[in-house]
């Protein structure tokens, strides 16, 4: 039987010469890290030299789908990508969806690792065997849509591509990775770094096929999980919606980030709400590679400032770009979805740096002449300007550019109370005062204040809000669970949103690799991965630990003004607790390092002498 | 059998020719799938999605005789006579004609009805009804 799921080789480019090699993917990598965000993890810990700046030749990005990309089955289209985060100056990694993941392992490549920085600006083009830099030409300075779709033109349609826009270009620290025309790798900045290496787009083409171990039974296992996908209730419920479909239920939470979370439920969310989104701006329902349930909605909107065609608005861009910045219509969300597309903004951060900027406005913290104009919630003009301005860097953008955590810092008064991130990473689309299982989620999470390695709020709900037990095990029992997809290459919300079983990737991932790996064997990969990006940050980043963990000082200060949550609060002293079970859970000292025994227990005893090096203790 | 495909219902998932692929070649490969998805975007915004409509083009083509109608009236390229000069791929006017890199043979939908089966959003139909979605 051969190893089946993996292309065998594994791809480096150095963009300041122009040459490029691949290496044999490693079977250690294979058997400790699977694929993915473990290639990621692993491949940034052994090539980024310790102190690295996020924007220097040393610095890499890693792009990585997983054994199970591109392989039959439900959700196999996924992308992980990684560097040193210019905006966290942590580990840094953002997921994404389409086609250009199962691309990259039909032109043969289990990675890409891309290192230095082009002489002038260019495309990286990926044809199988053939790996060449070209000039960027007018794709330079285009916005991400506007130049994907030139660069089809350029290439040929059947390139899967993947590009920046303008904000990477002028290293916004939340510039995003854009493909298939609204896919993005929105999170930690990495279209930035893109940016600064003079790196416009990845093209990739290929036609291999991909091995499988056991050809005959995997196909007949991912047909049954099709045909299971079917049966489920969601999957005629909860398709035409997406992720739209859960406005409803996080405003009734009370946990719907409202003008930069001051409130937690929006009084118009039945104007941005999926019903909102099927009856007045969707076209069609656009699916990743093997999707069975299609969340992405493609929608056209027209509103006073113009009619525009997007991919979206999915769920994340519904709750940032419209009740934290107060728009009550889709088609305006739609509006500033397609703007930030263009621009190459990250929809999470740009509402969340729309919305501080605001509210700095209203509490005279900034004025109309630092601005430029009058701010103004609901206001979609306002919105427009602000994400322009961050991309060009012009102006107030040039501060708002850095994110909150760090605009901030320069205008001062109490603004850092209400600039709503962890480790400089921008909140996502759940407010979790009255979450506690969300609230050490979105604490602990590796990359800053991002849901999707725990979305825990379901949990919170379902057994008592108020009470702080179990509510740290928790996070970490999903925090294995569903990075565990991104290193397989997987989309995990099959088994999300229709309630597909987990027993099935258990299932298909032997028969696709040949790899004899029970869950609890992948389960603890998921956790070598999670100990892993912990100990890259304490690397990298002087005295971490557990003061970057803590929620901004709103969410531990100020009670929830209205809604269903009135009242609610978790102080610091509450979230202390949380803290301590959580890194006693997982071996952690409680200054939220790994600690020795767990390191040694997981195979990481390679990252002791580093960071004991770099002065932590590890007992 | 007669395949008909909806454009407006397609979401580009290609799992219809993955199916294809693996079924009729045994190969985890997409592009080897005959079915055609053609993305048109950012505008108008849609997935134009091309099924066999056994028109016979690809028979009229054929400069050797290799390709011949099926009792299903689908057609059946014969490897023992196909040249691979790839005719029939260029002249098939819903362009879901392959040719299998293995044996440089050309390979057009037999009708065998495993996109139906498979397809997430029953964007391809069997307008006799004979086959239908899982």
């Amino acid at each position: 039987m051969t190893l089946g799921g993996y292309m065998g080789k594994i791809l480096h480019v150095d963009l300041t010469t122009g040459e490029s090699l691949t290496v044999p993917t490693g079977e250690d990598l294979i058997r400790d890290y699977v694929g993915g965000r473990g290639f990621v993890a692993k491949l940034l810990w052994d090539l980024v030299p310790p102190g690295t700046e996020p924007f220097s030749e040393d610095n890499i990005v890693v792009i990585a789908p997983g054994p199970l990309t591109g392989v039959y089955m439900p959700g196999s289209g996924k992308v992980h990508m990684g560097t040193k985060s210019p905006a966290t100056g942590c580990y840094g990694d953002s997921n994404m969806g389409g086609h250009f993941s199962p691309e990259i392992k039909y032109a043969g490549y289990d990675a890409i690792v891309i290192k230095g920085k082009a002489p002038e600006p260019s495309i990286l083009v990926i044809d199988e065997d053939s790996v060449r830099l070209e000039g960027a030409g007018d794709v330079w300075g285009a916005g991400a849509i506007t130049a994907e779709k030139r660069l089809k033109e350029r290439l040929g349609e059947d390139f899967q591509i993947a590009v920046i826009g303008p904000a990477g270009e002028n290293l916004v620290k939340y510039a995003c990775i854009s493909h298939d025309f609204g896919r993005q790798a929105g999170r930690t900045g990495i279209g930035a770094v893109w940016g600064w290496k003079n790196l416009k787009a990845v093209c990739v083409r290929g036609s291999r096929s991909i091995p499988i171990a056991k050809p005959r039974e995997a196909f007949d296992k991912a047909k049954e999980m099709y045909a299971t996908c079917y049966g489920k209730p969601g999957f005629k419920a909860w398709t035409p919606y997406g992720t739209a479909e859960v406005v409803n239920w996080v405003n009734k939470v009370g946990a719907f980030p409202t003008r930069n979370f001051s409130e937690t439920y929006f009084e118009g969310h039945e104007g941005i709400n999926g019903q909102a989104l099927v009856d007045r701006v969707k076209l069609i329902d656009k699916g990743c590679f093997g999707c069975p349930t299609p969340c992405g909605k493609y929608s056209k909107a027209k509103t006073s400032l113009g009619e525009v065609r997007v991919e979206g608005p999915e769920y994340e861009t519904i709750a940032l770009l419209g009740g934290n910045v107060a728009l009550s219509q889709i088609e305006e969300v739609a509006y500033a979805n397609a703007v930030a597309d263009e621009l190459g903004l990250d929809t999470i951060s740009g509402g969340n740096a729309a919305g501080f900027a605001i509210e700095c406005f209203k509490k005279g913290l900034l004025t109309e002449e630092q601005v430029g104009r009058v701010l103004d919630w609901g206001d979609l003009a306002s919105v427009v300007y602000l994400l322009e301005k961050i991309a060009k860097r012009e102006g107030i953008g040039d501060i708002l550019a850095d994110g909150v955590k760090a605009a901030s810092e320069r205008i001062g008064g109490d603004s850092e109370r209400f600039a709503i991130q962890v480790k400089g990473l921008e909140w996502s689309g759940y407010e979790a005062r009255w979450a506690p299982s969300m609230m050490i989620s979105y604490m602990t999470c590796d990359v800053g204040a991002h849901h999707n390695r725990s979305w825990a709020i379901t949990h919170d709900v379902a057994t008592g809000r108020d009470n702080l037990e179990g509510k740290s095990e928790k996070a970490i029992e999903l925090q294995h669970i569903r990075p565990l997809f991104d290193a397989l290459g997987l989309c995990r919300l099959q088994w999300v949103e229709i309630g597909f079983e987990l027993e099935n990737y258990a299932e298909v991932f032997p028969l696709v690799t040949g790899i004899e790996a029970r869950w609890e064997d992948l389960l603890r990969v998921s956790e070598r991965i999670w100990n892993l990006t912990r100990a890259f940050s304490a690397r990298e980043v002087d005295g971490f630990g557990r003061l970057w963990d803590y929620p901004p000082r709103r969410f531990m200060e100020e009670p929830v003004p209205s809604g269903p949550a009135e009242g609610k609060v978790l102080t610091r002293e509450q979230c202390d607790h949380l803290l301590d079970d959580y890194y006693d859970r997982r071996g952690w000292t409680r200054e939220g390092i790994p600690g020795e025994d767990k390191l040694e227990e997981l195979g990481l005893g390679f990252v002791i002498p580093e960071l004991t090096r770099r002065g932590y203790i590890l007992k | 059998m007669r395949l008909c495909s909806y454009s407006d219902r397609c979401s580009g998932c290609k799992v219809c020719v993955l199916t294809c692929a693996l079924s009729n070649h045994g190969l985890n490969n997409p592009k080897l799938g005959s079915v055609s998805i053609l993305p048109r975007f950012p505008e108008p915004g849609l997935f134009e999605l091309g099924v066999c409509t056994k028109c016979g083009a690809c028979r009229d083509a054929c400069p050797v005789g290799a390709i011949q109608e099926q009792a299903n009236g689908f057609y059946r390229v014969d490897p023992s006579l196909c040249v691979g000069c790839g005719v029939c791929v260029e002249e098939c006017p819903q362009k879901v004609i392959r040719m299998i890199p293995e044996s440089n043979v050309a390979f057009t939908c037999v009708g065998c009805g495993e996109c139906v089966k498979y397809c997430p959003k029953e964007a391809i139909v069997d307008l006799d009804g004979e086959v239908k979605r899982v």
